[in-house]
């Protein structure tokens, strides 16, 4: 087994030569997406200019509302353009991967023998597909998110990094929690599932025995074990959505938290004269896309890492 | 609900409890909303009114609100729902195994043994899936009574901002739903089919190496292969463009509803109908019925898929009445 | 023999019988004494496995009668026979459970069978013996060590008829020799219609039939 940093130089190179194929497309998709966001904050800064004046009955005008038009129409400008950029950056270089992965395969001497052609078209049918059905359909949005998380934090410590501060410890124990609670139902997940595999193992030995369970008579002895094993894996999978049930609750209960800190905090900051009421409102706009950032941050290294091993496998 | 469901349910003797568990379950995200709305509202209205001396009774109070609810959700869910489903599995499972112990040789032998198999879990958690997984009927409806209830809340809080609200929303939902969206899975299983087509000619090109050599024929092969991977580009991008103009619509309707309310809002505030407080609350509302819209849609699309393990297994298990 | 061992213990009279749009048998009348040993053989695709399913009761003739130990209802016929297939059905079960499939067989009834099989050799090596669960192991048999277990189990119904669907097809040279003798004893005393397309196992038979184009004949 390969030391991970040594694995994850090779499954790297694959995907930095995709890159590099597709250079100007990925540029662009980077500068849209980047435009995308800025233009989505401008909006939520504009949103809180607007609250304040609200909050301190100035009206308004009529030139507001046509630059907040504008803004509107510029920002779902760019958020059409850059999801269809980076979507044709993905396929564009699924396409490159393929045509890599035939031209490898053409011009070398391997799968010329039959197991040798079982594992290219194994490989075409698993780590090229699952690779190509990612790039499609999954690395942009995630880039996406979590280029958004990112500069949503590094705006938001610009608007008031006291604020900022406070609110990310909540965000934390949420994401520690999560993973935590997480850990208690994996292994029931995996329990229920290997009781799965008995009872269907059972089943499968009728369904293809079926001949010999009849000339045996073993009806009724495959009956009362499938059912035997039936309840075993009830017992477990009861168990399991029971514990899913409080952990999930007691996340969902966590997950308020950073709200409440977030309008405790701010009612402060503002009572001081430090924050404005637009303010908050810019910050309750950002902690949404901040938080969905910090709690999908582990599962979405966990596929790209698979992404990458996928990629390193189709022999490009 | 699809008559079918309701006859695998009966069938398998857990229609009340069904029932029971989809009416206890289905106000929690109307209740959701109404503690998130008010939540606003009074955070807002403490803000502006300089009631420092009610803070942290006001964050007690919702956190103690939000985990009352939670609570509640868990008993519900840790108790009926999860009764329920485990049943509902366990029974069609042992009525479709009783179903093959039934069978004779010949059947078996003249059946597909996959289709059985398939039956016994495919068909199964789709069916179980079509009631209580994410996104599906169970969602279903308790998005759809947060949408009625948050409507109705809405037109007693204030029925001109809840039509700017409604007109900013359903027009561009239906425009997705019915025009734009239509096609994708269209475009999706063009491009499956040439995926098809790309695979088959890899299979050729692995098979016929040593005669490609011999003809010299490598480079006519990767043109054709080219080709292929190209038209699954084009028809990925055909679903990927719609998807495209989905999202930039939902953003737009979402952007604009949001936009109309704060300036119609400020209008109505400064007639002294309403206050800021009250009306985040109505912003929040709002943003509640877009979700809502958004989770039937998806729902619906879910139980689309899943009805099909629904059907095969009434096919399977019949009529039969079980108390 | 005596008159007892003269009885017809399988009769099939006119029996006509298709499967899956093939002919397998059109009119055809056939009869196995008590205690024969019967070959069947023919071209690959003719029929000879389906031939024997239909003999087990696991199949019903389109017309004409069967009758097997004077049973002519497939589900009593059943009763009355044992089968070696090619493919052994080892099963998700310890090897015990796999020889009795759900029947109560005693110690000292077990322990002989295991012998005459020649599974304890292997079993004596296991820490767990016959109770050893073959689950995950299943794929780690051997194909002698699998045929053995079915052999057992046939053994272990003590059914006085016998068929064997080319139990040794898939096996090696000297495998297929240890499983001829164990075999031996399951077939010893019993009437046997053995299905391969490997004669020289069928030396010593009484007679070997040839199946093919709707017919059954020496």
């Amino acid at each position: 087994m390969l030391k991970l940093t040594k694995s994850r130089g090779d499954d790297l190179k694959v995907f930095k030569r995709l890159i590099k194929k597709n250079a100007i497309l990925a540029v662009l998709t980077i500068i849209l997406t980047f435009l995308s966001i800025i233009s989505q904050f401008v909006w939520t800064i504009y949103v809180g200019k607007i609250i304040d004046s609200i909050a301190q009955r100035e009206g308004l005008s009529v030139r507001l509302l046509l630059t907040m038009g504008v803004i509107l129409l510029i920002s779902v400008a760019f958020i059409y353009s850059s999801n269809l950029i980076s979507r044709f950056t993905a396929e564009k270089m699924a396409h490159t991967l393929r045509m890599d992965f035939i031209k490898n395969l053409l011009s070398s001497d391997g799968a010329s023998d039959e197991k040798g052609a079982f594992e290219a078209m194994s490989k075409v049918q698993n780590e090229l597909s699952q690779s190509s059905e990612y790039l499609s359909n999954t690395l942009f949005d995630i880039f996406s998110m979590a280029l958004s998380g990112i500069l949503a934090l590094f705006f938001l410590l610009f608007e008031n990094a006291f604020l900022t501060l406070i609110i990310l410890i909540p965000m934390i124990i949420v994401c520690i929690a999560g993973r935590f609670l997480g850990q208690k139902i994996n292994p029931l997940v995996n329990a229920s599932m290997n009781k799965k595999i008995v009872f269907n193992k059972t089943a499968y030995s009728l369904i293809t025995g079926f001949d010999v369970v009849n000339v045996f008579d073993a009806k009724e002895f495959f009956k009362n074990r499938f059912e035997k094993e039936l309840n075993e894996w009830a017992e477990v999978e009861t168990k399991k959505e029971r514990v899913s049930a409080v952990c999930n609750s007691l996340s969902g209960i966590l997950s308020q938290t950073p709200l409440l800190v977030l309008f405790a905090a701010g009612a402060i900051l503002i009572w001081k004269g430090m924050l404005s009421l637009g303010g908050l409102i810019i910050f309750l706009n950002m902690t949404g896309t901040l938080l969905i950032t910090l709690m999908n941050l582990p599962s979405w290294a966990v596929s790209m890492k698979s992404f990458l091993i996928h990629l390193s496998r189709c022999d490009v | 609900m699809n008559k079918e469901v309701i006859k695998m349910l009966k069938v398998c003797g857990v229609w009340k409890m069904f029932l029971i568990m989809l009416i206890l379950r289905s106000p929690f995200d109307i209740l959701n909303s109404v503690i998130k709305a008010n939540l606003m509202q009074c955070f807002i209205h403490m803000i502006r009114q300089n009631q420092k001396e009610n803070l942290w009774f006001n964050v007690v109070l919702f956190f103690a609100l939000s985990a009352l609810l939670f609570g509640y959700n868990m008993s519900i869910w840790s108790t009926i729902a999860v009764k329920t489903t485990v049943l509902l599995q366990t029974k069609l499972r042992k009525k479709i195994y009783e179903k093959i112990l039934d069978l004779s040789p010949r059947e078996m032998s003249e059946e597909s043994k996959g289709d059985w198999f398939t039956a016994l879990n495919n068909d199964v958690d789709n069916a179980c899936a079509y009631l209580t997984s994410p996104l599906n009927y169970m969602h279903m409806v308790i998005a759809l009574v947060n949408l009625v209830l948050s409507s109705i809340i809405m037109i007693f809080l204030n029925v001109e901002l809840y039509v700017i609200g409604i007109c900013c929303l359903l027009p561009f939902f239906f425009l997705n739903v019915m025009v734009i969206s239509r096609k994708i899975t269209f475009f999706k299983e063009r491009a499956k089919k040439t995926l098809v087509k790309y695979t088959d000619w890899i299979e050729v090109s692995l098979k016929e190496k040593s005669l490609l050599s011999v003809y010299d024929a490598k480079e006519f092969v990767y043109e054709k292969i080219e080709k292929q991977s190209l038209n699954i580009l084009k028809e990925n991008m055909k679903a990927h463009n719609r998807m495209c103009i989905c999202n930039a619509l939902y953003a737009f309707s979402g952007m604009l509803g949001y936009l109309l309310l704060l300036f119609r809002g400020s209008d109505i505030i400064e007639e002294d109908k309403t206050d800021l407080a009250g009306l985040t609350k109505m912003t929040q509302y709002r943003s509640e019925t877009v979700r809502s819209v958004n989770c039937i849609y998806s729902s619906v699309n879910n139980m689309n898929a899943s009805i099909v393990g629904v059907r095969r297994i009434n096919e399977i298990i019949g009529g039969e009445n079980n108390g | 023999m005596n008159k007892e061992d003269n009885k017809d213990i399988i009769i099939g009279q006119n029996i006509t019988f298709s499967y899956k749009d093939r002919i397998i048998l059109d009119n055809q009348s056939f009869s196995f004494k008590k205690g024969e040993h019967i070959g069947i053989i023919g071209e690959s695709g003719s029929g000879k496995s389906t031939f024997l399913k239909l003999l087990a009761g696991l199949l019903t003739p389109s017309s004409g009668t069967l009758e097997v130990d004077s049973e002519s209802d497939p589900a009593k016929i059943m009763k009355k026979i044992s089968m070696v297939m090619q493919d052994a059905m080892i099963m998700p079960l310890t090897i015990r459970e796999n020889i009795a499939l759900g029947k109560e067989i005693k110690k000292e009834r077990m322990d002989e069978i295991i012998k005459a099989t020649r599974l304890d050799l292997w079993t004596d090596s296991l820490p767990e013996g016959i109770d050893t669960y073959l689950g995950e192991r299943a794929d780690e048999l051997s194909g002698g060590q699998a045929q053995r277990i079915a052999i057992a189990r046939a053994i272990a119904k003590d059914a006085d008829i016998i068929l064997l669907d080319e139990p040794t097809s898939s096996l090696d040279k000297d495998t297929i020799k240890d499983v001829m003798e164990a075999l031996e004893t399951l077939t010893d005393e019993k009437s046997v219609i053995h299905v391969t397309h490997q004669t020289d196992l069928l030396k010593g038979y009484h007679r070997i039939l040839k199946i093919g184009g709707g017919r059954i004949y020496e």
